[in-house]
């Protein structure tokens, strides 16, 4: 028997679309934290130090954001990373969501 | 429980030390132990401890909640034996001091969504005792945020 290499079979199960993710062009994704009335101003700014290692002054002005305006955008990034923090900030009883920008 | 007889700092050797009676300390291990009851994403109480990861998606949601919820009653339940392990320690680690706070304000979210408590923190429902409860508790979880706010790096 000579070596003749044999094609190997690919079963295709699902039809193959080339997304934009896949071309590393999909929209970033944001991590925004909402406004709630029972988490401690001082217990959010503790956190964003805690997860994203920000300096005292941003995170201090990212939880005012959140108390005055109702919302603020702690992080953007690919959909994974996001969805890790909402995680994390969800472990400390934030009230975190994803959104995409379109 | 009454906030004057509470003493948490910070010491030397980046430990917390935690003064509060032994009373204090069995009334927060029956708290604890109830928080176990809702470690449950489907009772209406829990559910700032299971929060909505995209709301205007449910399809997404539910794939998101797939892999998290499981996971997040285990790092809770894992929380939650810590703190009774704790519980009469009178120095604690970092990592334990930031449990404490964890599970401390876990109760809150419990108890406050209960208390329908609104954005200028006043209780919607009537409750003074549960209102009493849910002050020293938010007094202590204060008092642990400002000691361990301390022993972060960044700070």
């Amino acid at each position: 028997m000579g070596h003749v290499t044999s094609p190997v079979e690919i079963e295709i199960t699902e039809p193959l679309t080339i997304e934009n993710t896949e071309l590393g062009i999909e929209e970033p994704w944001a991590v925004i934290v909402w406004d709630d009335p029972i988490n401690l101003m001082h217990y959010v700014t503790y956190v964003f130090k805690k997860i994203f290692g920000f300096p005292d002054a941003k995170a201090n002005k990212l939880m005012l954001d959140v108390h005055e305006k109702g919302r603020a955008s702690v992080f953007i990034g690919d959909k994974l990373e996001a969805e890790k923090y909402v995680y994390k900030l969800h472990g400390f009883g934030l009230w975190a969501t994803l959104e995409q920008n379109k | 429980m009454s906030e004057e007889i509470f003493h948490i700092s910070l010491n030397k050797r980046n430990e917390i030390e935690l003064e509060i009676p032994s009373e204090d300390r069995q009334s927060l291990g029956t708290l604890i132990e109830q928080l176990t009851e809702f470690l449950d994403p489907e009772l209406n109480e829990s559910k700032r401890l299971f929060p909505t990861a995209y709301p205007n998606d449910p399809e997404r949601d539910a794939g998101y909640q797939a892999l998290a919820q499981s996971e997040m009653i285990d790092q809770k339940t894992e929380s939650i034996r810590l703190f009774q392990k704790t519980l009469m320690n009178t120095i604690l680690t970092i990592e334990e001091a930031e449990t404490w706070m964890r599970v401390l304000n876990d109760i809150r979210l419990v108890i406050g969504t209960r208390l329908d408590i609104s954005q200028e923190s006043k209780s919607n429902k009537k409750d003074f005792e549960l209102e009493f409860l849910y002050e020293n508790l938010s007094y202590l979880t204060s008092a642990f945020v400002e000691v361990l706010d301390r022993s972060l790096p960044n700070s």
